[in-house]
C-alpha cells in the first residue's frame, strides 16, 4: 500500500512542477520520466498519473492567478479570470475557491468513473466494433487541430502506413520490413511523440515576463464555499463528461464549464469573476479523472500523455475491463483524496512560494529536457526493440520536423501511431471472423 | 526550491538509467502468460527475493521480436529469456531473419511448466453445467463454428485443419495476436469457442461465470477427470498439443538459475512472494530440477506428437 502512496506523492510532486512551469505539460513530464515509470506496477502507474494530472490542475491555476501565465493549456480561462481577480486584490480567495472546487471535482470524477464502470460491466467489443471506436476517436482528433484537412488526412495515412512496418498479421512473423532488420521491430511511437509533441511544446514555451501579483486577504472560507456551491456542482458535471472527449480532455472540461458559467452569470458578469474561475477549475479536475475512463476501460488513450501511460500499462500486462477499473477506484479512492487534500493545502497555504519555481528564462530548461529526452529515447529504443540509435535518430528527426513546422499539430499522427498496431489487429481479425481473410502464410 | 527539484529529478533519473540489472527478454505478447510471469519475477527480484539479482523485463511485444532482441545481446553477456516449444517450431519452420531461431543449447533452465490447451465455450450464463445449454461437442460435428486461437501461424492452421478433417467440419479459424486479444474476442462472442490455456479460462470466468471446458489436450488436475482429452475423443493422439514453457539464463556465471529456482521453489511451498502466490492460485505445476527440465524440452515438442 505504501508503494501506492509513494507513487501518488511522486505524481503529485511532478504535477506541481508541470503545472507551474509553462512548456512542461503532462506529456513532457511523462516523456521525461518514462524510464523511471517503467518500474511502476499498473496500479501505481495509474495512481501516479492521476495525482500528477490533478496536482498540475491545482498549480496550473496558481501561476494563472498570480502570474497571468497558463502552466498548462486547460488553465487559459483561469488566466483571464484569475489574473484579473489578482489585480482586484482577490488572488488568494481565487486560489482557495479553485482549490476547493478542484478537490470536489476530483471526488466527483472518481464517483463518475466508478458509476460508468458499473454500467459498462456487460460491454465487450468485437474486433470490428473496437476498430470503429478507435477510428472515431482518431478522426475526432482532427477537430482539435487547426491543420488543413489535407494535412490531417495525410498525417493519418502516413501513420497507418508506418504502423504496417514490422506488423505480423497475427502470425508473429514481422512483415513489411524491406529486408532491413532494424525495421522488423516496427516503429515505436515514443521517439516520434517525444520530438513532435514534447520538444515542440518545450520549444514554444515563452519566457516569464509577467508581473507577479500576490496580496494578503481576509475572507470567510465556509461562506465562500457555500456561495459558490452551484458553480462547483456545474463544473463537476460538465468537467466529468467533457473530460472524456478525445484530444481535448481537461481543456474541453475547463472551457465548456467556463462558457456555461459565463452564460449563468450573464447579467452580472465582469472580467475577474469568482464563479467562472471556480467552475472552470472544478471542471478541470473532474475531467482529469474522467479522462481515464476510455483508457482503463477500452485501452483508448485520448491524450498524448495517456498514450505514454497506456504503452507502459500494456507492457505490464494491464487488462482493460470494467472490473479492474471499479476495483482500482473502490480500493484506492482514499489515496487519491488524501493526496489531493495535500495538494489543495499546499496550493492554498503556500501558493506564493510555489510560483518561485517558475523560471524567468527557459533556455536551460529547454536544453535539459532535450538532453534527457535523447537519453530516454535511446533507452526506450534499446529496451523495446534493441535499436537504441535508430530510436534516437527518429527523435532527432521528429524534433527537427516539429521545430520546422510549428503550426502543424501532430496529435492525430501520434495517436494513430500509438493505436496503429491494435487498429490493424482489430481490422485483420475482424476480416478473419467473417471468413474474408485467412491470415498471412 | 528550483535547484532542489532539479537535483531530485536528476538523482531519480540517474539511479534508473545507470542501475545494474539483468535483462529478461519476454518472447511473447504483452497480455499473455509469459509476460505476466516475467513481471512477477521482476517484482520478486526487486523485493530482494533473488539476493542481488535484479531483473529488468524487456517486452518487445511478440515472440519473434523478442527473438530478434535475444540475437542482439552482446556475446557472453548474461540475460534471461523464455523458451516455448510452440514458438521454437514457428521460428524453425519460417527460417526468417526477422524471426530468428534461438538455440537454447548450453543455457541454464530456471523453471518449467507444461500447460495443456482447453476448448472453451460459452454456457449461456447458466453456470458451468454444459449438458443442457451452450455448445456441446456434437455441435462441433454438425455446425460451422468460429474457433479462436492465440495466433494464426502455419502451426495453428495445420492443427485446425487436422481437427476439421477429424470432425468432418469446416470451422473457421480466427487467429488473434496473443491470448488476451483472443479472450476479448471470446467475451464479445465474435467466436464460438477458443483453444486456450487454463489461465485464460480462469480470467474469462473472473469476468463472468459463463464458460465451460469441453475438451482438454492433456490430463492435468485442473479440470474434471470426466472432461475428455482431444486425442481420446477424436481417436488420434497425434492431435495432442501442450505448451512447454521454460525460463532460461544464458551465460549463467554465478549460479543465477539455481538461486532463482530455489527461491521460487520455497516461495511456492510457503505460498509467499509474487511467483509463489501466482503459481498456487493458478494451480501451476512447476519443475525446478535442471536435468528434468532439459529432458522435458526433448520430449515436449509441439510437433512431436
Amino acid at each position: 500500500m505504501y508503494e501506492l502512496f509513494i507513487a501518488s506523492g511522486l505524481g503529485s510532486l511532478v504535477g506541481i512542477i508541470a503545472g507551474c512551469i509553462p512548456g512542461v505539460g503532462m506529456f513532457v513530464a511523462t516523456a521525461v520520466l518514462y524510464a523511471m515509470l517503467m518500474d511502476l506496477d499498473p496500479a501505481a502507474l495509474i495512481m501516479f498519473y492521476t495525482c500528477m494530472v490533478c496536482s498540475a490542475q491545482y498549480f496550473g491555476s496558481v501561476t494563472a492567478i498570480y502570474l497571468g501565465m497558463a502552466g498548462e493549456a486547460a488553465s487559459f480561462p483561469a488566466v483571464i479570470e484569475g489574473y484579473a481577480l489578482s489585480k482586484k486584490g482577490q488572488g488568494q480567495k481565487s486560489i482557495y475557491l479553485t482549490g476547493i472546487g478542484s478537490f470536489v471535482g476530483t471526488g466527483f470524477g472518481l464517483f463518475f468513473i466508478a458509476l460508468l464502470s458499473f454500467f459498462a460491466m456487460d460491454i465487450s467489443l468485437t474486433s470490428f466494433e473496437r476498430m470503429i471506436l478507435f477510428c472515431i476517436v482518431g478522426l475526432s482528433l482532427i477537430l482539435v487541430t487547426n491543420n488543413s484537412k489535407i494535412v490531417d488526412f495525410s498525417l493519418i495515412l502516413l501513420a497507418i502506413a508506418l504502423s504496417h512496418i514490422g506488423y505480423s498479421g497475427n502470425s508473429n512473423i514481422p512483415l513489411f520490413y524491406f529486408d532491413m532488420l532494424w525495421l522488423s521491430q516496427g516503429i515505436h511511437f515514443f521517439p516520434l511523440a517525444a520530438g513532435l509533441l514534447s520538444m515542440k511544446e518545450v520549444l514554444s514555451a515563452e519566457d516569464n515576463n509577467a508581473k507577479k501579483i500576490i496580496t494578503e486577504e481576509q475572507f470567510n472560507y465556509v461562506k465562500e464555499f457555500v456561495k459558490h456551491k452551484w458553480s462547483i456542482l456545474r463544473g463537476s458535471v460538465i468537467g466529468g463528461i467533457a473530460g472524456m472527449l478525445p484530444g481535448l480532455t481537461t481543456i474541453c472540461s475547463s472551457h465548456m464549464a467556463y462558457l456555461a458559467e459565463q452564460k449563468v452569470t450573464e447579467k452580472t458578469y465582469t472580467k475577474g469573476n469568482t464563479y467562472c474561475i471556480t467552475s472552470t477549475e472544478t471542471a478541470n479536475n473532474a475531467g482529469s479523472i474522467s479522462q481515464l475512463f476510455p483508457l482503463l476501460m477500452f485501452g483508448i488513450p485520448i491524450s498524448g500523455s495517456e498514450a505514454i501511460i497506456w504503452s507502459l500499462l500494456d507492457i505490464k500486462g494491464w487488462e482493460n475491463s470494467p472490473n479492474e477499473v471499479l476495483k482500482l477506484v473502490t480500493e484506492h479512492w482514499y489515496i487519491l483524496l488524501v493526496i489531493n487534500l495535500f495538494a489543495l493545502t499546499l496550493a492554498i497555504k503556500f501558493a506564493s512560494h510555489f510560483v518561485k519555481i517558475v523560471p524567468k528564462n527557459n533556455t536551460v530548461l529547454k536544453i535539459s529536457i532535450f538532453v534527457i529526452l535523447c537519453f530516454v529515447t535511446y533507452i526506450v529504443g534499446n529496451k523495446f526493440q534493441g535499436y537504441g540509435f535508430f530510436s534516437l535518430i527518429l527523435f532527432l528527426i521528429s524534433t527537427l520536423v516539429g521545430w520546422r513546422f510549428p503550426k502543424v499539430s501532430f496529435i492525430p499522427f501520434i495517436f494513430l501511431m500509438v493505436i496503429g498496431p491494435i487498429l490493424l489487429d482489430s481490422f485483420y481479425t475482424g476480416l478473419m471472423v467473417h471468413g474474408l481473410y485467412g491470415g498471412p502464410h | 526550491m528550483r535547484n532542489i527539484l532539479f537535483a531530485l529529478v536528476a538523482v531519480l533519473f540517474s539511479t534508473k538509467v545507470f542501475a545494474e540489472t539483468i535483462p529478461m527478454i519476454v518472447t511473447g505478447s504483452t497480455g499473455g502468460g509469459i509476460n505476466a510471469f516475467a513481471q512477477l519475477m521482476a517484482k520478486d527480484s526487486e523485493a530482494g527475493k533473488y539476493g542481488n539479482i535484479k531483473l529488468d523485463p524487456i517486452v518487445p511485444g511478440s515472440a519473434c521480436k523478442g527473438f530478434a532482441v535475444v540475437g542482439k545481446q552482446a556475446k557472453g553477456s548474461t540475460f534471461l529469456t523464455h523458451y516455448e516449444n510452440y514458438y521454437q517450431l514457428v521460428s524453425k519452420l519460417k527460417n526468417n531473419p526477422a524471426c530468428p531461431y534461438v538455440s537454447f543449447e548450453g543455457a541454464a533452465p530456471i523453471v518449467s511448466k507444461v500447460g495443456g490447451l482447453y476448448l472453451v465455450v460459452k454456457t449461456n450464463g447458466k453456470g458451468d453445467n454444459i449438458s443442457n445449454n451452450g455448445l456441446t461437442l456434437s455441435d462441433f460435428k454438425n455446425k460451422k463454428l468460429k474457433i479462436g486461437y492465440s495466433g494464426s501461424s502455419t502451426v495453428e492452421k495445420e492443427w485446425h485443419n487436422q481437427m476439421n478433417s477429424k470432425w468432418g467440419s469446416d470451422h473457421i479459424m480466427v487467429g488473434y495476436n496473443g491470448s488476451s486479444k483472443m479472450r476479448a474476442g471470446m467475451a464479445s462472442e465474435e467466436v464460438d469457442a477458443v483453444w486456450t490455456s487454463y489461465r485464460h479460462f480462469l480470467r474469462l470466468m473472473k469476468v463472468k461465470k459463463e464458460y465451460a471446458i469441453l475438451l482438454k489436450t492433456v490430463d492435468q488436475n485442473k479440470v474434471s477427470k470426466s472432461t475428455p482429452t482431444l486425442g481420446d475423443y477424436l481417436g488420434d493422439p497425434k492431435l495432442t498439443r501442450a505448451w512447454l514453457s521454460t525460463w532460461y539464463v544464458f551465460n549463467d556465471k554465478n549460479g543465477i538459475a539455481k538461486t532463482i529456482a530455489s527461491s521460487m521453489k520455497s516461495d511456492m511451498a510457503a505460498n509467499t512472494g509474487n511467483i509463489g502466490a501466482y503459481a498456487n492460485k493458478k494451480k501451476l505445476v512447476l519443475e525446478f530440477d535442471a536435468e528434468t527440465q532439459t529432458n522435458m524440452e526433448k520430449s515436449y515438442g509441439w510437433d512431436q506428437y
